[in-house]
């Protein structure tokens, strides 16, 4: 029988609550791992955005380093070329001299240099100078004031052509000069050096063929590097500004958005990213990154020890869950076995107080069969023919049997009617007792009877001397033929019981058989054979088991069987 | 003899009256199949039983109860009563003899015990005892 109560029910299935307990945990640090990821991810994009803001508000000032670099040179040319224009206007605005020429040119370490009208005819030279020096130029510096070309040969000089503009007596006039390229270059690198501060900063003055005109370096002042192709092609090719690599190093490179006023000329500076992105660099840069990378970090193990912690009190729920079913089940266990226990009990004192009923209720109309079977017997006994007689007679001995049924039922039923009262009992005197009972029997059948003493019980003495009766009698009865039947009754003392057996010759019993012969009305034999109802080894077996023992069969060394059942022992032997 | 039967169960009775007229009491036999009855034909007027042979097993007023409430009756202490009934248990015998029961007899089984039992009574009863109705108060 099973009671599902909605406790058996939700303990039916723990696993199922507790994957549910765990799947919520899971789903639980998913979200706060997204949760954090996502936040972490905010602060990593705006650290990111802001750095590289950063860098670029970097880069931008640096472009402003080149305008500045050349501005500086500019306003130097501007002076040079201003406070010449004045010198020049007053010793070449007239009549012009080669001699006058020759030795300016010496102090201006010029190679060649002519004063030409702004037709471009020459005024005056010295000796060996180009017709067309500066031609070029000319436009530029009679407009402007001061023109500088690119680098350019002379023979085997390489030199820069200039031309400077300035009033002479006849209307403008210039001065066009080819000077050695050193000349310019240490100019221009002197010029440089003092830009050049920041750690690996470079500056170079290029021509308009990208020829290195000058150059500073801060990491090697006297001897700069050249400037990379890359960076000269780029700069050539109108780049005002980019990365670009040397020797290894990136560097970040910036030209002035025009060129040197009456020149083709490109200021650039250069910086390598590392020195450029000082600021937003180094612990500036990635401090922000490791603090984040912790938080992650930091998050994300307690994204872990969150789940495994919930993974561990889902685990220790399902555990719970399982003890607690398991714990219901043998509590419902236990329920329903007291349960069956009683019932069976009951079935039990159902059964014996039915058996006794109804033998007590047969008893009255047996009573009448065998009252007006054997009345008939009298009365009618040979007045009717002889099979009448001997029909009543079958009639009178069904009876009887049924009759012994009923009285061994009816022993068998009050076997537990009433409790057990254990009193000490002298088993001897019982023995006595039986075996005067039993005396007709014994001298029918002239059977041997022999005893050990056997001691005290504890027990009530009807039922076992009901017990004794039963399993001598037996010995006696269940014998073949022509032997005579010896029953020898002995007992054993130990462990506070007394084991009393009865030995016989008998024609023995198989040990296939042993189950049935406890059972009530079970024989194995017909009653032509041996008389009896087969209730007696049933009642004993009741008996022993209520004395708190067991009655066992066992085949008798040399033929017959022992029957030995255990009592309370009692009193001192 | 005025014999006064209180027996419910028919064949019993029927046993009992060919038992009892085998042993020569069957000329006055009364009979009465429950407790009222019984109590009936004992409180109305007229001539006693001289015996009564009482079973206990009784439907509606039991056997035990017929004997309480005759004793109770100042009328019927004397009636002499025998227990003739199949129960054999203590409680019953103390019963019926704390009740004053005159004999407490177990009714066996078989026709020939039956009879043996009634030629008993026979001859104690009618043949050896003095009974109080030789005497009417």
């Amino acid at each position: 029988m099973v009671f599902s109560t909605p406790a058996r029910m939700a303990a039916d299935h723990p696993d199922h609550s507790a994957q549910r307990l765990r799947r919520r945990g899971i789903r639980l640090a998913v979200l706060f791992l997204l949760f954090a990821g996502g936040a972490l991810g905010v602060g990593a994009w705006q650290l990111a955005h802001s750095q590289s803001n950063a860098r670029k508000q970097l880069r931008r000032s640096y472009d402003n380093r080149s305008a500045t670099v050349a501005g500086v040179l500019e306003s130097l040319f501007q002076a040079a070329f201003q406070q010449g224009a004045a010198t020049n206007a007053k010793q070449f605005g007239a009549k012009v001299t080669q001699a006058q020429l020759v030795a300016y040119a010496r102090q201006s370490q010029a190679v060649f240099l002519a004063v030409v009208r702004s037709d471009g005819t020459v005024v005056a030279s010295t000796p060996g100078t180009p017709p067309d020096l500066g031609k070029a130029l000319l436009p530029t510096a009679l407009k402007a004031g001061i023109a500088i070309s690119d680098l350019t040969t002379i023979g085997k000089a390489q030199v820069l052509e200039s031309a400077s503009g300035f009033k002479g007596s006849d209307g403008l006039r210039a001065i066009v000069t080819a000077s050695p390229a050193q000349l310019f270059s240490a100019f221009l690198s002197g010029s440089l050096a003092k830009q050049v501060t920041a750690k690996g900063d470079a500056a170079y003055v290029l021509d308009g063929n990208g020829k290195v005109l000058g150059a500073a370096s801060e990491a090697n002042p006297k001897h700069p590097e050249p400037p990379d192709p890359t960076l000269v092609r780029n700069v050539q090719a109108g780049k005002h500004s980019g990365f670009y690599d040397q020797r290894g190093t990136q560097r970040y490179y910036s030209s002035a958005p025009h060129v040197l006023p009456g020149t083709r000329w490109h200021i650039v500076v250069s910086v390598p990213t590392s020195s450029l992105y000082r600021t937003a660099s180094g612990t500036t840069r990635w401090l922000p990154w490791v603090i984040l990378g912790v938080l992650g970090a930091a998050l994300l193990a307690i994204g872990l020890l969150m789940q495994r912690a919930l993974e561990a009190s889902a685990k220790i729920a399902i555990v719970n869950a399982q003890l607690a079913a398991s714990q219901e089940r043998l509590r419902e266990r236990a329920v329903e076995l007291q349960r069956s226990n009683e019932e069976l009990q009951r079935s039990n004192a159902d059964l014996e107080q039915f058996a006794y009923v109804a033998s007590h209720d047969l008893s009255a109309p047996l009573r009448a069969v065998a009252g007006f079977s054997q009345l008939l017997g009298v009365r009618y006994k040979g007045k009717l023919d002889g099979d009448a007689d001997e029909f009543i007679r079958h009639m009178q001995d069904g009876v009887a049997r049924m009759q012994g049924i009923i009285d061994d039922l009816l022993a068998y039923s009050r076997v537990d009617r009433s409790d057990l009262e254990p009193e000490p009992i002298d088993l001897d005197a019982i023995l006595d007792e039986v075996l005067h009972s039993l005396g007709p029997d014994i001298a029918e059948r002239g059977a041997e009877v022999t005893r050990d003493p056997l001691g005290h019980a504890l027990g009530e003495a009807g039922q076992l001397s009901q017990v004794m009766q039963n399993l001598i009698a037996n010995g006696i009865k269940f014998t073949a033929e022509g032997v005579t039947p010896k029953v020898h009754v002995s007992a054993q003392r130990g462990g506070g019981r007394v084991r009393v057996s009865v030995r016989d010759n008998g024609i023995g019993i198989d040990q296939d058989h042993v189950e049935r012969i406890f059972k009530m009305f079970q024989r194995l034999h017909t009653s032509d054979e041996y008389p009896g109802t087969g209730i007696g080894l049933a009642i004993s077996q009741k008996i022993v088991e209520r004395h708190g023992g067991a009655i066992v069969m066992e085949p008798a060394p040399g033929g017959g069987t022992v029957f030995t059942f255990d009592v309370p022992a009692g009193g001192t032997a | 003899m005025k014999v006064l039967v209180v027996e419910d169960i028919s064949s019993d009775a029927i046993l009992l009256r060919e038992a009892l007229r085998d042993a020569g009491m069957g000329d006055e036999l009364v009979y009465a199949n429950d407790g009222n009855t019984a109590l009936e034909l004992l409180q109305a007027e007229g001539p006693l039983p001289q015996l009564v042979l009482l079973d206990l097993n009784l439907p509606g007023i039991s056997g035990h109860e017929v004997l309480d409430r005759v004793r109770s009756d100042p009328r019927l202490t004397q009636l002499p009563i025998v227990v003739l009934t199949t129960s054999g248990a203590p409680r019953d015998i103390a019963y019926a003899y704390a009740h004053r029961a005159n004999a407490y007899v177990r009714k066996p089984n078989g026709f020939e015990a039956l009879s043996a039992v009634a030629r008993a009574i026979r001859d104690f009863w009618v043949r050896t005892a003095t009974l109080p109705s030789a005497y009417p108060a």
